[in-house]
């Protein structure tokens, strides 16, 4: 009755993207987990994981994100996340240097369009 | 022997005046005697009679065989008399007329014809009377047995009796007097020459009238006495040459006179009896339909004892009373109500002596019984000895839908014993008791169920929010009224936002509370899609016009943030919302009022919008609060409001509340009450249960501190993270998820925030890729963490100096 934080779905340019709504920790990081990899289909070339509607992460919500970074990569599929250039959660990510490992974009659309672009030819 | 005694000395004054050299006497009170004493003592004392007639007879000059003869008859006569009286029901109390005539006729004509008959042929066989003199010597033998019976034996069994004696002083003077004159009266009449006996009568029928059987057995004595010595000078109006002839007419005289007196005392007591009978009816049938009436208004079972007790036990004319029932259980008979027994000093052994035992035969044999009555049933006996001290006594079993399930005993004091019309009456207030012990068994058994019915829609446990302090109580009516649909709830919205709901559905029982539960749960429904007051009272009202169209629901909605200190607010129909601010008197909020859901179609509601100050509180209650029948609601309202201070800890507002306004008086209605106190942040102290749950409410709590404290956004969002991670960690660490608890406390200084963290369970270093992060964030989140462990737990401490040093609002 009293959720924390949803998962809704949407596609754009053809990706999927997971919009998270609400706070991501302890209580509710391994069942927003399971509901997004659900959603991934193995034909999927990638995901994209909307952080914007998110009021809080702590270091569960950041575990969630490593864990569905790492699921994607064994597949061979692609993750990028949303956030706004101001969202504090921006600093989460920095201090836990997840940004390092997963790519942040200002917009799902921004993110979306860098993973249909076609690859640079070196 | 005193028999036989007694008998020859009365034979010997009757035998003085005898027709000469026969016994033949026309005075002859040893009938009277033998007769009175048989019947009072039994027919075996009849060898006295014998005796006394033979020894009074055997030194006289008559013959053997007319003595053999005679003693015969007499004994025979006595025998006789007493067997007929017995068939024809007599009572020796001579007060009804069928008595009079019973003692008149069987022994008075009929059985001194016996003594006659034999008397007079032994004679006549004894050579004692010519043939010629047998038929006037047969009717001074007969006339003289038979003032006998009607004079002595009438006295004799009168007195007995315990008559109805003069009851005063000037009574007994009155009858003192009567009796003088009659004496007088007598002589006059009856020591002149001429006819004047009929002026006996005034006086005979004054003296059978006034004083009855008394009266007239006393007037009687006097008028043979008198009349019987003026024979025997051979003076007045019955004197005759022979002393025997006169005596005849004179026996004649009294004896009519005797039997018209009784039958008049008789037919005067019978009159009274009648009259007091009819009146004792009415006082009886008037003291059952109070019983009826008050057993109507016991709800419950320990009500029906009391009213049976008081109520029922004087109305039978009993003096004292008890009533036992057996347990529900059945496991035991316990002493639910008595009244009018001795206190006793040790209380292991409180109630009238022997109750108990009395009340297990009632209830085992499942019948009525009657110790110390004439035919008692002898299985009863032991119990009836050991319950009565004497007293007549009568337990009846109380019998509850044909099973008996309880006893009532009652004690007469002062009667001999209980009539039939007490005993009616008894067994009437015996059943009307099991009648009523049914219903009231009945009606606490489902006002048990409707209660734990309401207890069990009642919410379990209160929401902790920061910021909020809330305490609520549900009371239920008292058993008599059957409990009611009133009810309260509280809903913690996802956006930190409290809903507290206060309801009454009009009505009493199992209905009542179920049509509650209906409404509490569509209460929920809907605020979970849209909590504003009034736009959920008018979802309601259209649920209601729709399902429950002849229910009656007043409802208050409150929706509480926390954080901005704001609440709308919506009555349908139900008592407005007392709030009470810093330093102001409690005002009701008398604004965003509709009316009752289901009193109409459905219409829109009304809210009105209240900023609280920090620390003020916002109660909500049902009418059974402030209504009682020997108050005006407007009076309750006042009190309450009165009542409240502010600032007060909710709970204790609560008991305060509760006692005074409701004391300890039976409550007639149902009561549910929310306070909800919305103090501000300025320090933090919670004690969360140790489950990933409790983060959320400590980042509630922690953005009101914040906020209280004007720390800014961006800043509190990452405190919030630090304390966050703080607190997984003591989650995580808990031993026992079920029952561990951790605390968290924040306080600011001039220019830092300082939250601790503490929990009991044992800090593990962190492990593998993961466990790092949070130790990492909280470190490069805020200026200062210390970790400290010891065997008994964690704590935390994190503190972070503020960018911009905001005075505290």
């Amino acid at each position: 009755m009293n959720r924390l934080a949803d998962v809704t779905f949407s596609t754009v340019l053809g990706v999927p993207v997971a919009h998270i709504t609400g706070d991501i920790d302890a209580s509710n990081a391994p069942r927003l987990q399971s509901l997004v990899l659900d959603h991934v289909e193995n034909t999927d070339a990638s995901l994209v994981v909307d952080l914007t509607p998110t009021t809080y992460i702590d270091s569960a919500g950041i575990r969630f994100l490593y864990e569905i970074s790492l699921r994607l990569g064994h597949r061979g599929q692609a993750l990028r996340v949303a956030l706004p250039a101001n969202s504090p959660i921006r600093r989460v990510l920095a201090i836990t240097k997840l940004d390092t490992l997963i790519q942040v974009d200002d917009t799902p659309q921004e993110a979306a369009a860098i993973l249909t672009s076609p690859p640079l030819v070196d | 022997m005193a028999l036989a005694g007694v008998y020859v000395a009365t034979a010997k004054l009757g035998l003085a005046v005898a027709l000469p050299g026969t016994n033949a006497t026309p005075v002859w009170a040893p009938t009277g005697v033998s007769l009175a004493v048989l019947v009072l003592f039994g027919m075996r004392f009849w060898p006295g009679v014998a005796l006394g007639a033979f020894l009074a007879n055997v030194d006289t000059s008559i013959s053997w065989v007319a003595v053999v003869g005679i003693t015969m008859g007499n004994t025979l006569e006595a025998l006789v008399g007493t067997w007929l009286l017995a068939w024809a029901g007599f009572d020796i109390g001579l007060r009804r007329v069928r008595d009079v005539v019973s003692l008149a006729v069987l022994a008075g004509l009929v059985s001194t014809l016996v003594s006659a008959v034999f008397g007079v042929a032994s004679l006549r066989l004894g050579g004692a009377i010519s043939s010629g003199a047998v038929v006037h010597v047969f009717r001074v033998w007969w006339l003289g047995d038979m003032t006998g019976d009607l004079v002595v034996a009438a006295g004799i069994l009168v007195v007995a009796s315990r008559p109805r004696l003069p009851d005063s002083r000037a009574a007994w003077a009155e009858a003192a007097v009567l009796l003088g004159s009659l004496a007088v009266v007598v002589e006059l009449a009856v020591g002149a020459h001429a006819p004047w006996a009929f002026l006996v009568f005034p006086w005979s029928i004054y003296a059978a009238v006034r004083f009855r059987q008394a009266g007239a057995v006393a007037a009687s004595a006097v008028i043979f006495t008198v009349a019987t010595w003026n024979v025997v000078r051979g003076h007045g109006l019955f004197a005759q040459p022979h002393t025997p002839d006169g005596l005849v007419l004179s026996q004649v005289f009294v004896g009519v006179n005797a039997v018209v007196m009784l039958v008049l005392a008789a037919v005067t007591g019978e009159r009274e009896a009648a009259r007091e009978a009819a009146l004792r009816a009415v006082e009886r049938v008037t003291r059952l339909q109070e019983l009826s009436a008050q057993l109507g208004r016991s709800n419950t079972v320990a009500a029906v004892a009391v009213t049976l007790v008081e109520r029922g036990v004087p109305a039978c004319g009993a003096q004292a009373g008890w009533v036992a029932l057996v347990d529900e259980d059945e496991s035991a008979v316990r002493l639910a109500a008595q009244t009018g027994f001795a206190p006793i000093a040790r209380p292991e052994d409180r109630g009238p002596p022997g109750w108990r035992h009395a009340a297990q035969l009632a209830i085992r044999s499942d019948r009525q019984y009657w110790p110390n009555e004439p035919t008692r049933d002898k299985r009863l006996d032991g119990g009836a000895s050991a319950a009565s001290s004497d007293r007549p006594l009568g337990v009846l079993p109380l019998r509850c839908g044909g099973q008996p399930v309880g006893a009532l005993g009652v004690c007469f004091a002062f009667a001999s014993r209980i009539d039939d019309d007490e005993r009616r009456m008894l067994v009437g207030i015996a059943d009307q008791g099991g009648q009523a012990l049914e219903r009231a068994r009945l009606s606490e058994r489902e006002h048990r169920l409707a209660e734990s019915l309401e207890r069990s829609l009642l919410p379990e446990a209160l929401p902790i929010q920061p910021g909020v302090k809330l305490a609520a109580r549900y009371l239920p009516a008292s058993a008599a009224v059957g409990v009611g649909g009133d009810w309260y709830d509280t809903l913690e919205l996802d956006d930190g936002r409290l809903l507290l709901t206060v309801g009454d559905v009009v009505g009493h029982g199992l209905e009542a509370a179920e049509a509650m539960g209906r409404l509490r749960v569509a209460v929920l429904a809907y605020a979970l899609e849209d909590a504003t007051p009034a736009a959920l009272l008018e979802r309601l009202s259209r649920l209601v016009h729709q399902t429950q169209p002849r229910s009656l629901t007043t409802l208050c909605v409150a929706l509480v943030d926390p954080l901005t200190r704001r609440v709308d607010v919506a009555c349908a129909g139900h008592p407005p919302p007392l709030v009470v601010g810093a330093g102001r008197p409690a005002e009701y909020v008398w604004e965003g009022r509709g009316v009752p859901l289901g009193s109409g179609p459905p219409t829109p509601y009304e809210q009105v919008t209240l900023a609280l100050d920090a620390d003020a509180s916002i109660v909500l209650f049902t009418d059974g609060l402030v209504e009682r029948r020997d108050r005006p609601i407007d009076d309750g309202l006042a009190t309450l409001a009165t009542t409240i201070g502010q600032g007060e800890e909710p709970n204790a507002l609560c008991d305060r509340i509760l006692s005074s306004l409701l004391g300890d008086i039976e409550q007639q209605d149902d009561v549910a009450l929310v306070v909800c106190q919305l103090a501000a942040v300025p320090t933090l102290d919670l004690r969360l249960p140790a489950e990933p749950a409790s983060l959320a409410c400590v980042r509630r709590a922690l953005t009101a501190f914040l906020s209280h404290h004007g720390v800014d956004a961006t800043e509190a969002w990452e405190i919030q993270v630090a304390c966050g991670e703080a607190c997984a960690n003591a989650v995580e660490h808990a031993y026992q998820p079920g029952q561990a608890q951790f605390r968290v406390e924040a306080t600011s200084d001039h220019d830092t925030i300082h939250i601790i963290v503490c929990d009991h369970g044992r800090w593990r270093e962190p492990r593998g890729q993961h466990r790092g992060r949070g130790q990492l964030l909280m470190r490069e989140l805020m200026d200062d963490v210390e970790i400290d462990h010891t065997n008994h737990g964690t704590t935390v401490h994190l503190s972070r100096r503020r960018s911009v040093a905001t005075p505290t609002r």
